[in-house]
């Protein structure tokens, strides 16, 4: 040690070489944090998909049967996004025409538009198969068409709803999915179907609601669909298994 | 304000209070760390830090490798580390730094295992300490070699087939070696073995490296052969008038840091700005073996499996049984001699003329390592006669020890003063000479290979930089800076250490505008600089402030 160095000549440089350094551990820690996340998966804009089958033939609307509980489902906009595909009826089985609707959203006290049905009644909608509350897929959120299923919450009755058995989360498939009881504050998102009448095939082709439950938008964090269509799978009726 | 001064009291005894505890409860104040007397952080002390060395590459192999485990996947190899390479944020930076991270590793780990060869450290007592080193070494050439494999290039693919070839030669357990090393076939199982055997490589690596630095501080340093006088065995028991490991010690380490890591990320990062280097410098993966431009790639080894690659292209090694004897010969016997040489040379003179031919056959492996090495590099696949062999290796090796013995003799007898300061560093720049003599004499033969003009080229740009290196080093051991004091601080200090880290400010924020992924190469020549530019601040800094 040199003794002879004034103490505040001493502290000047020592504060420089400490900058000197806190600039490298900065920069290098930068470095570290910025690699640890990777840019999210995704895509720019909403894809049109036509929805086939497993053989890759398209799916008809007139081949959809009506208050089914088995779960048709497809992915959209990205890869293992379920969607359910529903066609809606009355409890006598009578396909409903389903008109556009406002819906709101609990939680923010926001609305929107919902899409109205389409095939042949009006009665063919889908939406995201991914429950707003906590995530639940199917199973646990499923089909209860009208008059075939209910469930029964605080006394009070509910056919022709969609329902999740996680927490207790209930939605209006004929108004958007809008929220018939908590926990969800959100709305299930609804895919837009475009629906071609001379071949009557259906194709998707956006959304609108809240975001894809567990994701910063719509359109990042999963793989994209390869090619112009995405598969419609039926699951299975959850109520027979 | 009175109340002002009493809270910044109260607030400044809590703070001395918390640290006081934290340093009773962590017990940090008394870790078993030797203090160090202060040659050994002057200038030209370097040599007593070798292995401090490699422990800070192997600290960055460890960071980095920890965050490319996050993103690579061995069921699609290539196309994962493609993904790093594209996609990951600086991914870049962290795969090429990484590789040159390891090379750095591997070259220093030879440094210091010749350095602690030639002035006879692994004498009395301490014995087991080089034998653990031994053995990190072909730890760390075994980490290498599966941690290059894991790209899926066709390097990759090709160090894989050889070593599988090799593995399959051992008699009786070489299907089974084969099955474990190398998996049942299906590329996912090849690549999820060799990611796990890197991984645990590394692990004994740690394991090992721990014991090696403990039986470091317990046998402490050897001392400079001014103290030793030459004489096993030699310690550096610490003194009342020893400076304190902290900050000390602690100090000397975060300067080798800056500047160590400095290096491995600036040198990559530059490289890395040529396109189309040559592929065994290269610090991006090559091209898919399946693609058109493999073709065009010659079928290397990683440069540091060079030596061994080329002495199975020797004419006694084509047949059979060759690429196995091969390694054995030039690869597990010069490992065996190095495992066992305490108890070959068990003497408890530390000079090397007094150990003639421990001298002779250490820097006979250098030299052999350095010329299979490039001759490897540049006659890929070519076989050599092995009359061809023994004109290139045996000349060598006679006039080493033709020349080591007559030295020794002459020295033995007094007619021999090397040098006034120290007979050590003489005998280094004597053995760097000597290293250039061979080559140059190994360049002599090169007509017999063909290549001549780039064989030529490159051993005399290897030679340069042993020669170079070996000089530099050897004569700053002994020509160190007097200890000067300061009783003021110079100019220059004040004004160097401000402009360095102004620069250092100036390149960090520069650095934080440029993209994260097609920017990357030019972010690590920014944060390399930044390194050594505060590493070089910190030398001044410790050179006024504690005139080392």
């Amino acid at each position: 040690m040199n003794e002879g160095i004034d103490e505040t000549k001493r502290n000047f440089l020592k504060l420089m070489v400490t900058a000197s350094v806190v600039a490298g551990a900065g920069l290098s820690l930068g470095v570290v944090v910025k690699s640890l996340s990777p840019p999210q998966a995704g895509i720019n804009s909403f894809p049109t998909l036509k929805l086939v089958d497993s053989s890759g033939n398209p799916v008809l609307t007139s081949s959809l049967p009506t208050n089914d509980p088995s779960a048709m489902q497809f992915s959209y906009p990205l890869q293992s996004t379920p969607n359910f595909l529903l066609s809606i009826g009355d409890s006598n089985g009578t396909p409903v025409n389903i008109g556009a609707t406002q819906v709101s959203i609990p939680a923010t006290g926001a609305t929107y538009q919902s899409y109205s049905g389409v095939g042949k009644n009006g009665s063919v909608v889908a939406y995201s198969a991914i429950c707003q509350h906590l995530g639940c897929i199917f199973p646990e959120l499923r089909f209860y068409p009208a008059g075939v299923e209910s469930i029964t919450l605080g006394g009070k009755t509910y056919t022709g709803v969609l329902h999740c058995l996680c927490h207790g989360s209930t939605y209006d498939p004929e108004k958007g999915c809008s929220v018939l009881t908590g926990p969800t504050t959100h709305p299930l998102p609804m895919i837009k179907l475009v629906w071609d009448s001379s071949t009557d095939e259906l194709y998707v082709s956006n959304m609108v609601g809240p975001t894809i439950y567990g994701r910063a938008s719509d359109l990042t964090g999963e793989t994209p669909i390869s090619g112009t269509t995405t598969e419609v799978t039926n699951l299975g009726n959850p109520f027979t298994a | 304000m009175s109340s002002i001064k009493e809270r910044v009291k109260k607030a400044r005894d809590f703070g001395t209070g918390a640290w006081n505890w934290f340093m009773n409860r962590s017990h940090l104040d008394r870790l078993p760390l030797r203090k160090t007397p202060d040659y050994m952080r002057q200038w030209g002390g370097k040599w007593y830090w070798t292995g401090a060395l490699i422990t800070i590459a192997f600290t960055y192999e460890v960071l980095t490798g920890v965050i490319l485990l996050l993103y690579y996947n061995p069921a699609s190899p290539y196309p994962s580390t493609q993904y790093i390479l594209n996609s990951v944020p600086f991914g870049k930076l962290l795969l090429a730094t990484h590789l040159y991270g390891a090379y750095a590793m591997i070259v220093l780990v030879y440094i210091h295992m010749f350095r602690n060869y030639f002035v006879g450290a692994y004498k009395k007592p301490r014995e087991l300490q080089w034998i653990i080193g031994v053995l990190l070494l072909a730890l760390t050439i075994g980490a290498g070699y599966f941690g290059y494999s894991l790209s899926g290039d066709v390097l990759s693919y090709d160090a894989q087939d050889v070593g599988r070839g090799i593995a399959s030669l051992i008699p009786v357990l070489g299907q089974w070696l084969v099955s474990v090393g190398f998996g049942n076939g299906t590329t996912t199982s090849l690549f999820t073995k060799f990611l796990g055997y890197h991984i645990i490589m590394v692990g004994l690596i740690a394991l090992l490296f721990g014991y090696h630095f403990y039986l470091a501080e317990a046998n402490t340093m050897l001392p400079s052969s001014k103290i030793s006088k030459y004489r096993a065995p030699a310690s550096t028991p610490e003194t009342e008038n020893m400076k304190p490991w902290y900050p000390s010690n602690l100090l000397y380490l975060v300067e080798l840091g800056l500047l160590t890591i400095g290096f491995i990320v600036f040198i990559p990062s530059f490289v890395g700005l040529f396109p189309n280097t040559p592929i065994l410098i290269s610090p991006f993966p090559g091209p898919l073996p399946t693609s058109a431009a493999a073709a065009l790639i010659p079928p290397y080894p990683p440069w540091f499996l060079l030596f061994v690659y080329k002495a199975v292209d020797f004419g006694m090694f084509t047949n059979y049984m060759g690429p196995l004897n091969a390694s054995i010969v030039f690869g597990l016997l010069p490992l065996i001699y190095f495992l066992v040489i305490p108890f070959l040379d068990r003497g408890n003179s530390l000079h090397p003329l007094d150990r003639p031919i421990t001298t002779s056959l250490g820097i006979i492996s250098i030299v052999y390592l350095i010329i299979l090495s490039v001759w490897g590099a540049f006659t890929p696949g070519l076989i050599i006669p092995s009359t061809q062999v023994a004109l290139v290796l045996l000349p060598p090796a006679i006039i080493t020890f033709a020349a080591i013995f007559g030295i020794s003799k002459m020295w033995k007898k007094g007619k021999l003063k090397i040098g006034n300061k120290s007979t050590t560093s003489s005998f280094f720049i004597f053995i760097s000479g000597l290293v250039v003599a061979v080559i140059l004499t190994g360049y002599s033969f090169s007509y017999f290979v063909g290549h001549a003009s780039i064989l030529s080229l490159g051993k005399l740009v290897l030679s340069g930089g042993a020669m170079g290196f070996l000089a530099i080093g050897t004569a700053k051991t002994s020509d160190q800076l007097p200890d000067q004091k300061f009783k003021k601080i110079p100019t220059g200090a004040y004004v160097a250490i401000a402009l360095l880290t102004f620069m250092c400010w100036v390149l960090l924020g520069l650095s934080l505008k440029l993209d994260p992924i097609s920017q990357a190469m030019t972010v690590g020549m920014a944060l390399g600089t930044v390194l050594i530019f505060s590493g070089i601040a910190l030398a001044i800094y410790r050179r006024i402030i504690y005139g080392e």
